[in-house]
């Protein structure tokens, strides 16, 4: 049976209250739920009790105690969880981090600062419901 | 040009690129217009109004990012950029508000400027009337004063 896209939830996981905000708001406006982690290893923690209704991972990269690019890589490498989509969203947008973040498994890559309406195409586009630019 | 005259340079791409990194970033994320209005050099990185934040960058590029205004203004963009009515702020709303605007002014700072392998420290920021913070430096500082609304930003580098 395949997943029920508009059931799914988004993650995001930052450490700025601000942004987890803001994504909120647009996964919200999308219709979606949108679970809250302040930092990688909370992020993981909620994906080990509900990874089946995450549809997709809002990624910072800079952050206490594991980075992105860890959280990404730690993702990618279980099994129940490398199936899900991740797209970076960090204020990093050297051509150098884009590629480690894409060679890791990130589907998407959005730069912070981001106006509401890039950010809902990115999640539209990740969750394969068109909507990309 | 003498290495005195390249070290200018770079410092003058610094403060071009965060004045750019300062129009994007409340631009698209509070969704206001932001118009410089002066620039000035100042003897001090001082943070002298009710809210301020700053980051540090290292690496290629050495120096500090801060920012400070009067809380009128964190609560007008913490408002538009979180999508929540002023009242329903609470201080650590404005605090991280505050950190993450330093954040994205550095962040943004670095990529605009291109310059390669450079850190972005994680942001410190307060809120309060009566705080004043100062980092003692023996490097100049710039002080840019922007028009947003009715509020003015001002915007501090010292690299």
């Amino acid at each position: 049976m395949g997943r029920d896209d508009s059931k799914m939830k988004l993650l995001t996981i930052d450490d700025s209250r601000t942004i987890r905000r803001v994504i909120s708001g647009i996964g919200a406006m999308l219709g979606y739920e949108v679970l809250e982690a302040e930092h990688g290893a909370a992020g993981l923690k909620i994906l080990e009790q509900c990874s089946q209704d995450v549809g997709l991972v809002l990624l910072d990269w800079n952050m206490p105690g594991m980075n992105g690019l860890e959280v990404l890589k730690a993702i990618k490498a279980d099994n129940r969880w490398q199936h899900i989509p991740v797209m970076m969203v960090t204020t990093e947008g050297e051509k150098d981090y884009i590629v480690k973040s894409i060679q890791a498994g990130a589907c998407h890559y959005q730069t912070k600062p981001f106006t509401q309406e890039e950010m809902a195409s990115r999640i539209m586009e990740a969750m394969g419901m068109g909507g990309g630019t | 040009m003498g290495m005195g005259g390249r070290v200018a340079v770079q410092v003058e791409s610094v403060h071009e690129a965060l004045q750019v990194a300062v129009v994007d970033v409340l631009g698209r994320m509070a969704m206001t217009e932001v118009v410089l209005i002066h620039r000035e050099r100042v003897s001090g990185f001082r943070l002298d109004f009710e809210a301020g934040g700053m980051v540090r960058l290292s690496g290629a590029l050495n120096g500090m990012i801060g920012l400070t205004c009067h809380l009128g203004l964190v609560e007008e963009l913490v408002s538009r950029i979180g999508g929540l009515p002023i009242d329903q702020l609470e201080n650590e709303d404005l605090m991280d508000g505050v950190a993450e605007l330093a954040n994205l002014f550095g962040g943004w700072t670095k990529t605009n400027v291109g310059q390669g392998d450079v850190q972005v420290s994680p942001p410190m920021a307060f809120i309060g009337k009566e705080v004043i913070a100062e980092w003692k430096t023996d490097r100049p500082a710039e002080r840019f004063i922007f028009q947003v609304n009715e509020h003015v930003l001002y915007v501090l580098a010292s690299f």
